[in-house]
């Protein structure tokens, strides 16, 4: 899993900012994902690959689950599975 | 419905053109607007997914139509997927390998939509694509070349409207070409892979052990796919390690095969539409607008909560005067019949009989209408989908998720299509959960047994100056007390044997639709209602 750590590294560096971490209206980019497993695979799937361009939406009234807007479409999340999305501010 | 063709033993091995696409793309539509009501419905072997078969008619002859299950990705990760990939694969015994593969894209949404095709494309069976939804893609400033798109998916694309049946002979025609000229497009988006997967698959023959390419390709892509899963199961430990050690080898230096293989197809993806689709910004229009309304945390929530109550109301009060008019039918029609006829065996049989007996079914009829109508426009409005955003935070109070809002939901109509829907909980352990919760709910064949109750021990009054009735609220407890039982048996399942990591969340939220009473919609309804009725029925006999 060395492409792991190498991801975690190199976003740990520029403070690890992740989807969960983004307010409503915030635009942000894609930078890859601090777990690799199939939950990983089908967001990537869902066109939440690196470099991909989102759109927090609005969390839930009770704060989870999040929507996201991701090249026209609204997606919902748990902020658990939020948390897996490393992102960068996008200004 | 009993169609004749479809049941005969011929028509059933005869080689189908699978229909597939993502979930909320109009699929179904597609389907319906081809086949018409020439359509059978049953359940794969072993498996409650369900297999709508249906017959198309061509210039030159009929073809047979199988809908699968809307997916993401053949990445099977659900027993839906799974099934689909096994019908794509021609692994169902009475269908075969299709003669076709009939893609469904939402025009207004192309980029998810090709993540699929890319991977049909590369199955080597001959495709189409249905555009569909143009008339959103074009409100929404969306305009797409389907030369180019041809020319770079290598199969015919046509463009359609199937909820207006636009398009829908143009692409009858397309079907009835590539059925007469087949022509597999190729494509290889990680040829690395593909290449890998062929040599594997020598090896495995040499050890005695038949294993499809596809099915390799897919358990070195998919590491917690059901594919690998499966090979795992059937061949042992010993497949299992040399897929690992090709994985190794086939790594990318910074990133998983999988992550590889999304960027790569994404890639392919936003090359093509660089050239075939041109966007001028426009927001999403009106559907943007009612979900901010209905996504507000106070305002969303009061109105859920209305359309809730607002369903429990209807259900009890507008049915009576129809149940009320049923009632006094029957009375007449008995009363006039014995009139007519001498007292005897045979007056009895059909007064007391036949007229007494279809009336007390036929009198349960205005509820279970209403509240099919309900959940059926919850469904096609796309508020369902916002419903489970909503409870979701609720829902895993009981270990749930938000998904499995959708089959208890339904179940207050009837448990049987509840437990049916259940089938979109990707987690196996909350569908299990749900499954046992969901009879809880209080079906609309119980509803005239608590209404009987209720008339006959609760007095009429109206409370709050005539806006609710203490016979609705009465209604609602007894509601709630089955609701009760279901969250207290979920959450007792999920805390012991159904214990296990909280599963995955992840659902499209659909754009606002205005609902239509479409054919599909209309045939949901009764045949729901027919189940019913022969539920009711044998309840009534007992």
């Amino acid at each position: 899993m060395s492409h792991l750590s190498n991801r975690k590294a190199q976003s740990a560096s520029a403070q690890e900012r992740t989807l969960a971490d983004l307010k409503p209206g915030q635009r942000a980019r894609v930078v890859g994902f601090a777990e690799s497993n199939a939950l990983a695979q089908r967001i990537m799937q869902l066109g939440l690959i690196a470099g991909a361009m989102l759109t927090f939406v609005r969390a839930a009234p009770a704060g989870d689950p999040i929507e996201i807007n991701v090249f026209g479409y609204s997606l919902s999340l748990r902020k658990s599975e939020a948390r897996m999305i490393l992102v960068e501010d996008v200004a | 419905m009993g169609v004749d063709p479809l049941s005969s033993n011929r028509a059933e091995l005869k080689r189908p053109i699978a229909v597939v696409g993502n979930p909320n793309v109009g699929k179904s539509t597609v389907f319906n607007a081809l086949t018409g009501l020439r359509q059978k419905v049953a359940n794969y072997p072993g498996v409650t997914v369900e297999r709508r078969l249906g017959i198309l008619s061509l210039d030159h002859g009929e073809a047979h139509l199988v809908d699968l299950p809307g997916m993401y990705s053949l990445s099977a990760q659900s027993p839906d997927e799974m099934v689909a990939l096994d019908v794509l694969l021609g692994r169902i015994p009475d269908l075969g390998t299709p003669d076709a593969v009939l893609i469904v894209a939402d025009a207004s949404n192309l980029r998810r939509n090709l993540f699929l095709a890319s991977q049909i494309l590369e199955l080597g069976l001959p495709v189409l694509v249905a555009l569909n939804m143009m008339h959103v893609a074009r409100s929404r400033g969306i305009a797409l070349s389907v030369k180019h798109l041809e020319h770079e998916l290598q199969c015919a694309v046509i463009p359609v409207v199937a909820s207006r049946s636009e398009g829908i002979g143009a692409l009858r025609s397309a079907l009835d070409r590539t059925l007469r000229h087949p022509r597999a497009p190729r494509l290889a988006l990680m040829p690395a892979v593909k290449e890998a997967a062929g040599t594997l698959a020598d090896g495995f023959r040499q050890l005695g052990r038949a294993i499809v390419p596809h099915d390799i390709e897919r358990a070195l892509i998919d590491e917690g796919g059901l594919v690998l899963e499966r090979l795992r199961a059937a061949a042992g430990a010993e497949v299992a390690e040399r897929l690992s050690e090709a994985r190794a080898v086939l790594g990318f230096a910074t990133e998983s095969l999988a992550a590889a293989d999304a960027r790569c197809r994404y890639e392919w993806i936003n090359r093509i539409l660089a050239q075939a689709e041109t966007r001028s910004d426009r927001l999403r229009g009106w559907s943007d607008r009612v979900d901010r309304l209905v996504s507000h945390p106070l305002l969303g929530t009061a109105l859920f909560l209305g359309v809730m109550a607002l369903v429990f109301q209807a259900v009890f009060s507008w049915a009576t005067p129809m149940v009320d008019g049923i009632d006094a039918l029957t009375r007449h029609l008995g009363e006039f019949v014995s009139r007519q006829l001498p007292e005897g065996a045979l007056a009895s049989l059909i007064v007391d009989g036949m007229i007494a007996g279809v009336g007390s079914v036929v009198v349960f009829l205005p509820q279970i209408l209403i509240l099919s109508v309900f959940i059926i426009l919850l469904e096609d409005t796309g508020y369902m989908a916002r419903a489970a955003f909503l409870m979701d935070r609720l829902m895993r109070f009981c270990g749930l998720s938000g998904q499995s809002f959708i089959p208890m939901l339904s179940s207050f109509a009837c448990a049987v299509p509840g437990i049916m829907a259940t089938r979109v909980i990707a987690d196996p352990r909350d569908r299990l959960a749900t499954i046992l919760a969901a009879p809880f709910m209080t079906c609309s064949a119980r509803l005239p047994v608590y209404t009987l109750l209720i008339s006959a021990f609760v007095p009429d009054k109206s409370l709050a100056y005539g806006l609710l009735s203490l016979q609705g609220l009465v209604l609602l407890g007894l509601y709630l007390i089955g609701i009760l039982g279901g969250v207290g048996t979920a959450l007792l399942l999920k805390r012991t044997v159904l214990r296990g990591p909280a599963p995955a969340f992840l659902m499209e939220l659909p754009p606002y639709r205005w609902p239509r009473l479409r054919s599909e919609a209309v045939k949901k309804l009764f045949a729901g209602d027919r189940q019913l009725i022969m539920n009711m029925r044998s309840w009534h006999h007992e």
